[in-house]
């Protein structure tokens, strides 16, 4: 019987904290968000004290898609390298809030607005998910932090392909726009596609919307292309390393505006070594809430321009393939307001933007 | 009306409905332009048919008009159980994210366990929904590292 | 044998007394993980992702190893026992395995589930060691056209073999293709049937459905029974081990699921769902009486968890030979490989042979110790069934909606969980099947896009779906799953009517 007594004791105390807890909250205002540091809606209240002693809790980072994916692995080393080189000392876990091409975060970080918790990773999808339709939020509503790195575009082949140069297959486009498929792991009017219209438009192709595109969602492009059911993959340069390294697939041209990387990587021309002016970046970089406080976005900028410094991010880099694209926030802004025009030419060009 | 005619019924109207939405859909400006179309559009059309032959077939049987009633004194025992958990279940989602998941889910297995297993174990209810809540969350959020929305304002 | 002198090496990397810890530990913890409805290996292997910073790539890779197979032996527990499948590949488990439950033969079922998974695992090892490169080769033929008419394969055999009314077994699949159609489409990148709702912008997660019709819609069937207090708990439990007889009905279905489970893994895309539902249509087609599936045949057990822990073992080797992830827990698995600083691909095995050689041996090592911490494990899980349904039901439903949160990350879909547990409910009234919804849910989306691809391909000549030899075959498997039924039946008649 003493083993009930005991039950009921546990049972009261952990009624009594569910009820004072439910009473705390339901007198809470009906915005129920963790307010950053406190204060409500409207222009938070900058004080000296608040700036020094930032951060004080945790730090939500999120990568809006899946766990391994790209934007998951930048955050994550982020997060990595700045607790390695204490330069942050308090947690930041990441989560993953996946759906809508990153959409559904850029909802999320609507409601987080004023947030000076709140740090998200993104990259061209960012921009391209506002011009095609799927979000009406665009990088306007978001704070951008720092541009971080930055992956190139390349287009592959299987190593028994007839084209031995980007050239050749832009020759053949102009000729006939149905005489080569493009295939890549993004869905169409996504990264993989835009970038080699991009490139496909500064070679002279016209018409270019006439170029079919293959969308593999669940990242079988290279299957595809290794066991030549299409004949171009439309990639990123570090995403088919390995399979370069074999020789079973071949880079025709990548996107960057110089060689980059080692080893085999760094024997890949450029499209612009070929006649063909044009660059598509991969870049990734580090966005806050909308509205976020000015004491936040101080600190952020100060510690991540530190942290690209560090050898610990610089190995990183290396590791994996990455190649280091710092800008600081006022350049950052600049370079989006730039690329979005960029991409919209393109969707324009292809219909999807009317 | 037997189960099986109601089935041929819903399907026709799943079916339309389907077709309609599907036939409405925007026109693609990459590739050929009803090509996001055609399978939806099959697909609504299809059931359609398989509707029309579920209903003929238990016509031919007989069973339409005849079957047995399915309109009972009042709700079922079921039926009512069932819509309380619906509505409990939209009243969980509503709160999950707002008030945090230890509380809300607290509320919602303790209503279900009201219902089911009934008010005189309230005992029993209140506590299997508290302490299947903090487990969950503690088990989640600390040792998983599967963030579950945290408790407001206390950040823990 | 160069790769045998590599596996030794790799067995003594894996043998030290740290290594059998992490993957005893992995083991455990995929257990658990698999056991809770919507987490499945994906989900485990992400939770070990921050882990791996801080150990070793060797150690990291063998505590992956050991979530992985522990969610994949864990995942089928819940099927068996609630219901409930952990992940996509352990639906096949509650077709036969729930049945056995209720029919009071929980521990058979847990224990031939061991069995089985363990079998399948170990057989589709020893193939990894022989054959891993070769078989990645075959995968390459299948291009969308090959995809496309492997996913016709897979849906008309299930849909077939749905006895009774034949007609409400396409219903069941129609809405099954219908939920797929669901998301940005991928090839033009129209938005369909989303209705401005960005959370289905990436279509409905099969794993909801899943959770939805089996977790809820079998909860609300039962209501009424649950009142009456029909559903006895157990309270006496027997020995978690299967009879002699039981073991010579179930060794050739396990035999012949795993090599079918095996090859359908290593097929990017296709996973470790297909394989168990092929390997479970491929027996209850040999069967001497198919009518007993579904009521608790230990066979159709059986042999969907063998083709399940093979299809696991075979979704590696895309990963591992070729760099390209077959499955979200390959995928996973990749980004943590990346992490570490390693490239799968074809160079994996020349750069880093301690690495390769020694996951391949942890994956022995793993699937060893899995299946003797399983068996005790399954005498403590049974204990389940003790508590009373009044109480565990709810907790079931309640388990459901943390699922989901962890699979889609939002509130938003347990309005989805909601009405397919309505729909469920519905349909298990009306008598219509569930199985081909579920499975059309999850190939119909890539179903359509390979058909589409395949058109551009070849600009729109459908020639292009029978020109291969790997096309030509499937086709001819479609054509036997579905005459095979009816000539059965004719020669059952035929038999009959000699008899009288």
């Amino acid at each position: 019987m003493k083993k009930m007594s005991v039950k009921k004791v546990f049972m009261l105390a952990v009624l009594t904290v569910l009820v004072v807890s439910l009473l705390l909250t339901g007198c809470a205002p009906a915005n129920t968000e963790p307010a950053p540091a406190e204060t409500s809606t409207g222009e938070p209240a900058v004080t000296e004290t608040q700036a020094t002693d930032y951060p004080k809790r945790a730090m939500e980072f999120i990568a809006p898609s899946g766990a391994g994916g790209g934007w998951d692995l930048t955050i994550r080393t982020v997060a990595k390298t700045l607790q390695d080189t204490d330069l942050v000392s308090v947690p930041m876990p990441v989560t993953n809030k996946e759906g809508g091409g990153g959409g559904v975060n850029l909802a999320y970080m609507q409601e987080k607005k004023g947030s000076d918790t709140l740090v998200s990773v993104y990259s061209p999808p960012l921009i391209l998910i506002n011009l095609n339709g799927s979000s009406q939020l665009s990088y306007k509503d978001t704070t951008p932090l720092t541009r971080l790195i930055t992956d190139y575009g390349a287009f592959v082949v299987s190593k028994d392909s007839k084209y031995q140069s980007i050239t050749e297959v832009m020759d053949a486009l102009k000729e006939d726009p149905k005489s080569i498929k493009i295939c890549g792991n993004s869905s169409a009017g996504s990264m993989d596609h835009i970038q080699f219209l991009m490139i496909a438009k500064v070679a002279g192709v016209e018409n270019v919307g006439e170029i079919d595109y293959v969308a593999f969602q669940d990242g079988s492009g290279a299957s595809q292309v290794l066991g030549g059911h299409v004949e171009i993959f439309s990639t990123g340069l570090s995403e088919v390393r390995g399979l370069i390294e074999s020789g079973d697939l071949r880079v025709l041209a990548s996107t960057a505006d110089k060689r980059v990387g080692t080893g085999v990587v760094a024997e890949v021309k450029t499209c612009k070594e070929q006649g063909i002016d044009a660059t598509f970046e991969n870049w990734r970089g580090l966005f806050g809430a909308p509205d976020m406080p000015d004491y936040a976005i101080a600190y952020w900028e100060d510690v991540l321009a530190k942290m690209v410094e560090t050898d610990e991010w610089k190995a990183a880099c290396e590791k994996n393939g990455w190649d280091d694209a710092y800008q600081n926030k006022e350049d950052f802004s600049k370079f989006l307001e730039q690329v979005n025009e960029d991409y919209k030419a393109v969707l324009t060009e292809i219909g999807m933007i009317q | 009306m037997n189960y099986s005619a109601l089935t041929g019924v819903v399907s026709i109207i799943v079916g339309l409905v389907y077709s309609i939405q599907a036939y409405t859909l925007p026109r693609a400006v990459i590739g050929k332009p009803m090509a996001p179309i055609i399978f939806p559009l099959g697909l609504g059309l299809f059931m359609i048919l398989l509707g029309i032959v579920l209903v003929i077939q238990s016509i031919k049987k007989g069973e339409f008009a005849r079957g047995k009633s399915t309109t009972e004194k009042g709700l079922s025992y079921t039926a009512k159980l069932i819509i309380f958990t619906c509505t409990t279940s939209i009243i969980y989602a509503l709160l999950f994210e707002r008030i945090g998941f230890v509380f809300s889910t607290t509320l919602f297995l303790g209503s279900l366990l009201y219902a089911i297993n009934g008010k005189k174990e309230w005992k029993v209810n209140v506590s299997v929904a508290v302490i299947f809540s903090v487990f969950v969350y503690v088990l989640f959020s600390k040792l998983l590292g599967i963030i579950l929305p945290p408790i407001p304002y206390l950040y823990i | 044998m160069e790769s045998l002198i590599y596996l030794i090496q790799g067995f003594m990397i894996a043998l030290t007394p740290a290594n059998l810890m992490w993957v005893t530990l992995g083991g455990v913890l995929g257990t658990v993980i698999g056991m809770l409805p919507g987490l499945g290996p994906a989900t485990g292997v992400a939770v070990l992702l921050p882990l791996t910073f801080t150990m070793g790539p060797t150690a990291a890779l063998i505590t992956m190893c050991g979530v992985y197979y522990g969610a994949m032996f864990g995942g089928s527990r819940s099927s068996i026992l609630i219901n409930t499948p952990g992940d996509g590949a352990a639906i096949a488990a509650t077709f036969d395995g729930y049945p056995m439950t209720l029919n009071g033969r929980a521990e058979t079922a847990l224990a031939i589930s061991g069995i089985a998974s363990f079998i399948g695992g170990l057989l589709a090892t020893v193939a990894i060691v022989f054959v891993a490169v070769p078989v990645a080769r075959f995968g390459l033929k299948f291009g969308s056209a090959e995809y496309f008419v492997l996913m016709v394969f897979a849906l008309s055999a299930t849909a077939s073999m749905s006895k009774g009314n034949m007609i409400k077994g396409f219903i069941s699949l129609i809405i099954g293709l219908m939920v797929a159609t669901v998301g940005i489409d991928a090839q033009s990148g129209v938005h369909r049937f989303t209705f401005g709702i960005m959370e289905l912008q990436g279509g409905i997660d099969f794993l909801v459905v899943i959770i939805a019709m089996y977790a809820l819609g079998e909860v609300f069937g039962t209501f009424q029974i649950i009142k009456e207090g029909k559903r006895k708990m157990q309270t006496k439990f027997g020995k978690i081990w299967i009879t002699k007889e039981d073991w010579k009905r179930c060794i050739w279905p396990i035999l012949r699921s795993a090599p079918i489970g095996f090859f359908v893994g290593t097929l990017p895309g296709a996973g470790g769902t297909m394989a168990s539902l092929m390997a479970y249509n491929n027996e209850k087609q040999l069967s001497k009486n198919p009518e007993d599936f579904g009521k608790g045949e230990i066979v159709g057990l059986a042999a969907p968890e063998s083709a399940n822990n093979a299809s696991s073992v075979g979704a590696l080797i895309p990963m591992l030979t070729l760099g390209i992830p077959g499955s979200g827990t390959t995928a996973v698995m990749m980004g943590a490989l990346l992490m570490l600083g390693l490239q799968p691909g074809p160079m994996l095995f020349q750069q880093h042979p301690d690495v390769a050689w020694g996951l391949i041996a942890s994956m022995f090592i793993g699937n060893f110790i899995l299946a003797l911490i399983n068996i005790p494990m399954a005498g403590l899980l049974v204990r389940l069934l003790a508590i009373p349904p009044r109480i565990l039901y709810p907790v079931v439903m309640a388990l459901a909606f943390v699922g989901t949160y962890s699979i889609t990350h939002t509130a938003v879909s347990f309005y989805i969980l909601v009405i397919f547990g309505l729909v469920g409910y519905f349909m298990h009234k009306a008598k219509v099947p569930t199985a081909p919804l579920i499975l059309a849910v999850i190939v119909g989306d890539k179903m359509e896009q390979s058909f589409r691809q395949a058109l551009t391909i070849s600009n729109g000549s459908v020639e292009i779906f029978y020109r291969s030899n790997v096309s030509k075959t499937l086709i001819l498997l479609t054509i036997l799953s579905i005459l095979y039924p009816i000539i059965q039946d004719k020669l059952k008649k035929r038999k009959a009517a000699m008899a009288n």
